[in-house]
């Protein structure tokens, strides 16, 4: 037997699904940001400390300092991975919820769409 | 009224559009790579843990096997990681268009991991390493595989 979809409760579910991705995740994000943060600040003072007490030789200092930059690259670069990653999942987890409605609605076998 | 916008003969060519703009796949989760890499990670730490008071360039034969073994790993940890079936998706192109990357941070990470291993054996060998500076090659590593890991994991499915 056929059904109709609804609207208010189908927004409520995608509602629902985004909410528990970008929660989950936006935790991720924060603590992920607050360890790194933290390390590339140590970082930059033990180089600052040890350029100025020479335990930090002109055989590693150049490397150190560009070092830093890299480390800051990257760590821009990782959090953006990351919110990409979660923009993909929560396209996958909505389409995978549309899609599951429309084949309980119709009772159709729809093909299947690529996952990302 | 609404409801007719939601009919399923109606909501199926949204879908379908929609689909399109992502159709392509993305990166895949890899577990062998995560336990590999928290593997690597823990003989990482170990190593720099055992040198934590800074080296002298005449004993670098007893650290000259580790120094290659980790090497060896990290080199091998990316073959793994960049030999995954990864296409970036559309939908990332456009997102990340001010500074495309041209490969995942993780396998950068990897990289300069790599980099700072092979900078820090060179040193090692040359005049020792003093306490400061193997605090700071092992704060860059670990900086760096908490970028690795997250990011790794993130991947993981819900």
């Amino acid at each position: 037997m056929k059904m109709t979809l609804e609207t208010e409760p189908l927004i409520l579910q995608i509602k629902r699904v985004s909410s528990d991705i970008l929660g989950k995740d936006v935790t991720t994000f924060k603590g992920f940001s607050e360890r790194q943060l933290k390390a590339i600040a140590e970082q930059t003072i033990l180089v600052e400390m040890g350029i100025a007490t020479g335990e930090i030789t002109e055989a590693t200092q150049d490397f150190f300092l560009k070092s830093i930059k890299d480390l800051v690259k990257n760590f821009t670069e990782t959090l953006k991975g990351l919110m990409l990653v979660t923009i993909n999942k929560l396209y996958n987890a909505i389409l995978d919820l549309i899609w599951n409605s429309i084949k309980t609605a119709t009772n159709v076998v729809l093909p299947s769409f690529s996952v990302i | 009224m609404l409801q007719r916008f939601y009919q399923p003969i109606l909501i199926l060519p949204l879908v379908l559009m929609l689909s399109g703009c992502f159709a392509t796949p993305g990166v895949r989760y890899d577990e062998s790579l995560v336990q590999n890499l928290n593997q690597v990670s823990v003989e990482t730490l170990t190593f720099f843990a055992s040198i934590k008071d800074g080296t002298q360039a005449e004993k670098f034969i007893e650290r000259k096997q580790h120094y290659f073994r980790l090497l060896g790993q990290y080199e091998g940890l990316e073959i793994q990681a960049t030999s995954r079936p990864y296409t970036k998706p559309d939908s990332l192109d456009r997102v990340s268009q001010s500074s495309t990357p041209t490969q995942l941070p993780s396998v950068t990470a990897l990289q300069n991991i790599y980099k700072t291993l092979l900078h820090m054996k060179q040193t090692d060998q040359q005049q020792g390493l003093t306490k400061t500076e193997v605090a700071v090659y092992k704060l860059q590593t670990r900086t760096y595989l908490d970028q690795i890991i997250t990011f790794e994991q993130h991947l993981k499915p819900y």
